[in-house]
């Protein structure tokens, strides 16, 4: 703390603007100093803040926001506060409904609203659609009346189903895309009963991504320790060219290599040809749109990030230490398993965590070489952003997934810094 | 162990024409042989490149010769790998496993060796304690000084108490205090074990000071090898006399051998003596190699005297050391205290120097042994 002080000290006297002796100032320099000495980080942190962290917020938003039903009806919500849930509410609400949807019918939100129901209610979009067909006709004059003509038109309204939802989500955030995205049963029939429509079962959709992931990690670390080792202890050029043969792909569009392995995997393909040619098989095997693609496809393109960071951590191990082993009587095999490999666990950690962590995310790949339906969660967070246009649950899906990868990573990352902070 | 009618006594260790070469061409060590007795402390000494961590690595069974053998009490060992040669090595920067305890680095070659946990224990304790550091047992090396450090690394390479302990520049990291202690322990500790020592330096002084015998490596071969004093006071060639301590070579021609006394000429024309070896020949050429301590001013000129002229005067606190040129072009320097007669002579100024026919060799014109 003295010492602390001391810098502070050295740095207000360089400046010459802060009185000596003064802790406020010389704290305060201390700080305009630390500030200064990071002014060149300045683009960055000024980027990641624009296209990190604020679209991060956007979508963490996005995924609690559930505005439509808070917007559109009110005055619906705060009527049906009264109402216990049982059997029908009475009819003044209807009468209040009808109003809200008559507005948003003029403000042209009706569809928004619809759909938002739709997600969360059989046949939600139409009875929205059929109210506002009522709203636009008119007839409804007095509560009774407007009862009478939303019961008629669609029994759904003489069911509790529709006004629990719009009671329950009266507030303008909500866990409900959460809670979807996380395979919760989130749709109710007209009698507010979980419906029988089944939709997408997200919580399948994680674990055969954490699977794919958990696979291409395993191949990479299999095949890529190995690898590491042998080009952070060759000399000369062996370790250089292999080397070189991993880096290779990254100087090769994702897009590009993953149609090259099209050419390679489809039925008339190099590698059927291959297989026939030297009789291995006589039919030709479907190798493309299958997981096995998938899999071996990711592997080739996540092995040179599985390997960098191992190699790193192998090249700092003395070789020294492994004769040291040696001389103390332990064979190559042993020696290596006790001296070698525990001083390259932080690599080998800090590789697969780095393949394990990307691989959740593969879209492209899975969505050219694997099968339709085999997909992985970015395949539907894309989906459910440009085709189904449902932002709250893509953003949803993206939130578990981020949160998810980060839960992963946080103890591999505690053990990869014990590890670099027990080494000198 | 039994040993059956060895010819050499038990723990000889013996190199046989050993060669290293990578390419086939160039020979990293050339044609070596070496005996090394039980209980000996042997230092192999040279410059960087000299094939002297060539050799202690061919000992410890890093890198393979070759040609030649290497034997150990009669068994050929040069083709056994590293971990059936019973030999403990100390690394230049320690080479402890950081992952691992003290006391797990010091066990480790027991653990490998299957000894009992407990009696694992009692040796890891006793060899701790040998060099002081039973209170750091659960420390991780990383939380050590360098000189703890290389001192857990004495001890794990002690511990199961190998035939023949190798040292690569073990102190080469440490500053010098630190240096000299650790020397003088563990030159204490191998004579109390009665440990056989190979040990590996480039600091002249440390093989000075710890080693019975010294051999210096020059161009992959033993240039000479001998006690600290036999090297010091009659180096073999031009090549250990001037690795070895400082030195003056003077080129001269022998112009008369009587008895043990040569006498040679200088260049600047004046006739020197110096001590009889195998290499003065009437009328050849002769290197004659003095120390600078054995060299002294002298009043003026007179037989044996060699005339020079003071070109610097370097002050080291305890001695002073005065360039001389003399009138043939050739440089010497002269160690003197610095409260002896002539020193403090001023730069440009003419000296006459003088030597004890005894402390002064004939040597080898040529380099060094090829």
């Amino acid at each position: 703390m003295r010492m602390k002080t001391a810098q502070a000290d050295k740095a207000a006297l360089d400046r010459g603007t802060v009185v000596r002796g003064c802790a406020v100032g010389a704290a305060r320099g201390e700080r305009m100093q630390a500030m200064r000495s990071a002014l060149p980080a300045l683009p960055l942190l000024v980027f990641l803040s624009c296209f990190l962290v604020l679209p991060l917020i956007f979508i963490f938003h996005t995924a609690i926001s559930d505005r439509e039903i808070a917007d559109n009806l009110p005055e619906t919500v705060a009527a049906l506060q009264d109402w216990n849930g049982d059997g029908t509410p009475p009819p003044e609400v209807y009468a209040i409904f009808l109003g809200e949807i008559g507005k948003a019918n003029e403000r042209a939100t009706l569809r928004q609203l619809g759909r938002r129901m739709g997600y969360q209610l059989d046949r939600g979009m139409n009875l929205i659609q059929k109210a506002g067909g009522v709203a636009r006709s008119g007839a409804a004059t007095d509560a009774a009346a407007a009862r009478t003509a939303l019961t008629d038109i669609d029994p759904a309204y003489a069911a509790p189903g529709i006004w629990t939802i719009v009671k329950q989500h009266g507030s303008p955030y909500s866990t409900f895309y959460l809670g979807w995205a996380a395979g919760f049963q989130t749709k109710l029939d007209k009698d507010g009963r979980p419906s029988m429509e089944t939709g997408y079962d997200f919580r399948l959709f994680y674990l055969r991504t954490i699977l794919i992931s958990l696979a291409v990690t395993a191949l990479t670390l299999v095949v890529g320790y190995p690898l590491a080792y042998v080009i952070a202890t060759s000399r000369g050029w062996v370790g250089g060219l292999m080397l070189f043969c991993i880096l290779l792909p990254f100087w090769t569009s994702l897009l590009v290599r993953t149609m090259s392995w099209i050419v390679v995997l489809q039925t008339n393909g190099v590698l059927n040809g291959v297989l026939t040619g030297i009789g291995a098989v006589t039919e030709p095997v479907t190798w493309l749109y299958t997981r096995t693609a998938t899999i071996l496809v990711m592997f080739q393109i996540q092995l040179p990030f599985t390997v960098l960071p191992m190699l790193g951590v192998m090249r700092a191990i003395p070789p020294s230490h492994v004769r040291a082993a040696r001389s103390l009587g332990a064979g190559p095999i042993r020696a290596h398993f006790n001296v070698y490999f525990p001083q390259a666990v932080p690599g080998i950690a800090a590789g697969g965590l780095l393949t394990f962590v990307l691989c959740l995310g593969f879209y492209l790949t899975p969505a050219l070489v694997g099968g339709a339906s085999d997909q992985m969660i970015s395949y539907f967070i894309a989906r459910f952003t440009n085709e189904e246009l449902n932002w709250g649950l893509a953003s949803a899906l993206s939130t578990l997934l981020v949160v998810g990868a980060g839960v992963c990573a946080l103890p591999f990352a505690r053990l990869i810094s014990r590890h670099s902070s027990e080494r000198k | 162990m039994l040993i059956t009618a060895a010819q050499q006594p038990p723990g000889h260790i013996c190199l046989r024409g050993v060669s290293k070469s990578y390419d086939g061409e160039t020979f990293i060590v050339r044609d070596l042989d070496l005996d090394i007795e039980k209980g000996e402390f042997l230092t192999l000494l040279g410059p960087s490149g000299s094939g002297k961590t060539t050799t202690l690595m061919m000992l410890a069974g890093f890198e393979y010769p070759t040609s030649g053998s290497i034997a150990f009490d009669g068994q050929a060992m040069h083709d056994r790998p590293p971990e059936k040669r019973d030999i403990g090595m100390v690394f230049q920067n320690y080479a402890l496993f950081p992952h691992m305890s003290v006391a797990e680095n010091v066990g480790y070659s027991l653990r490998v060796r299957g000894v009992d946990k407990a009696e694992r224990d009692r040796r890891v304790a006793d060899a701790l304690r040998m060099v002081q550091l039973e209170q750091f047992a659960e420390r991780k090396p990383a939380a050590m000084s360098g000189g703890q450090q290389q001192r857990v690394a004495l001890a794990r390479a002690l511990v199961f108490e190998p035939r023949l302990v190798l040292m690569d520049e073990p102190l080469g990291a440490l500053d010098k205090k630190l240096r000299e202690d650790l020397q003088l322990e563990i030159r204490h500790i191998a004579d109390k074990l009665d440990l056989t020592v190979v040990y590996v330096t480039h600091d002249q002084s440390e093989a000075l000071t710890m080693s019975d015998r010294i051999a210096i490596f020059n161009d992959g071969k033993i240039q000479q090898i001998g006690t600290a004093r036999d090297i010091y006071i009659r180096p073999a060639n031009r090549f250990v006399a001037s690795f070895v301590g400082d030195n003056n070579c003077l080129c001269a021609q022998v112009i008369a051998i009587d008895g043990d006394v040569v006498r040679a000429r200088l260049p600047g024309g004046a006739v020197v003596s110096a001590r009889q070896t195998q290499h003065a020949r009437i009328g050849a050429a002769a290197t004659i190699s003095v120390r600078p301590e054995d060299l002294h001013f002298c009043g003026g000129e007179a037989e044996g005297v060699v005339k020079g002229r003071v070109c610097d005067v370097v002050y080291y606190g305890d001695q002073l050391r005065t360039h001389v040129e003399l009138s043939d072009g050739a440089l010497v320097v002269i160690k003197s205290s610095p409260g002896a007669a002539h020193a403090g002579t001023q730069v440009g100024a003419p000296v006459f120097l003088s030597w004890n026919a005894g402390q002064a060799w004939v040597l080898d014109p040529k380099q060094a042994n090829q």
